[in-house]
């Protein structure tokens, strides 16, 4: 009995474009770093963030930036880091997607929907983690900010409630199911 | 579970089939067969009345009660 919801196909198209927006976005942080590793001169005047989710174009006149001449495994580390962001985001959608479609066909409560609840909740942990070191390259300086993004941690929170809501609706579906 | 259900001795004292059984309690054939093989996990009042009234005996002929260490 599936449902033909309009707000899930938009969920779930929404949440499709995210995954694989994100895989492309890692994708292309990759090529850079890959490229940069050839050709650092092309990257004077630009300012790196893992976690900006960009890679931003610095005005010349402000004081920065001499990239190049920064040392190479920590432009790489910053670009791991932007990878794995990235390449977490996609595969919490892969799970996200596959909830909305299960919800979708009317499987709402079936076993599987707990276990990608709870490895989208460990998804935002190692989010939190990830971004713990906020890593920031401008030119010869390397800024490393410590902070603990309270949001991650709180969409973890849900997650693993919802996980164990979806487990209990999961338990009172099969006790349903084994009443004569 | 300590609660057996004794629904295949029954039917074999009646001589009756589980699909004859399930036809006319009006279940499925797979919700018998549940119930049968002790899988299932309740029983509704209604099943209950109508079994009782198909094979002509009393709830504790078909349900039994066997203490067992579990709490």
């Amino acid at each position: 009995m599936g449902t033909k919801n309009s707000k899930l196909t938009v969920a779930y198209w929404l949440v499709w474009l995210t995954g694989y927006g994100s895989f492309f976005l890692g994708g292309l942080f990759l090529l850079i770093a890959i490229h940069f590793s050839f050709a650092p001169h092309h990257y004077d005047s630009l300012e790196l963030s893992s976690t900006m989710f960009s890679v931003q174009v610095v005005d010349g006149n402000l004081q920065t930036t001499n990239l190049s001449q920064a040392s190479l495994w920590r432009i790489w580390l910053v670009f791991l880091q932007g990878l794995a962001i990235f390449s977490i985001i996609g595969v919490m959608c892969i799970y996200g997607r596959r909830i909305i479609q299960s919800v979708r066909k009317g499987k709402v409560f079936n076993v599987n929907n707990p276990k990608w609840f709870q490895r989208i909740g460990l998804g935002f942990l190692i989010l939190a983690a990830l971004t713990f070191a906020d890593v920031t390259l401008s030119g010869e300086v390397y800024k490393l900010e410590m902070n603990l993004k309270g949001g991650y941690i709180l969409a973890a929170l849900f997650a693993y409630i919802l996980a164990e809501i979806f487990q209990e609706g999961n338990r009172l579906d099969e006790e349903s199911k084994l009443t004569v | 579970m300590p609660i057996i259900v004794n629904l295949d001795v029954v039917l074999a004292q009646r001589k009756m089939s589980l699909s004859d059984f399930a036809e006319k309690v009006g279940i499925t054939l797979a919700n018998a067969s549940i119930l049968k093989t002790g899988k299932a996990k309740a029983v509704r009042f209604s099943t209950l009345e109508k079994i009782c009234e198909v094979l002509e005996c009393q709830p504790g002929d078909i349900l039994v009660f066997e203490k067992t260490d579990e709490v």
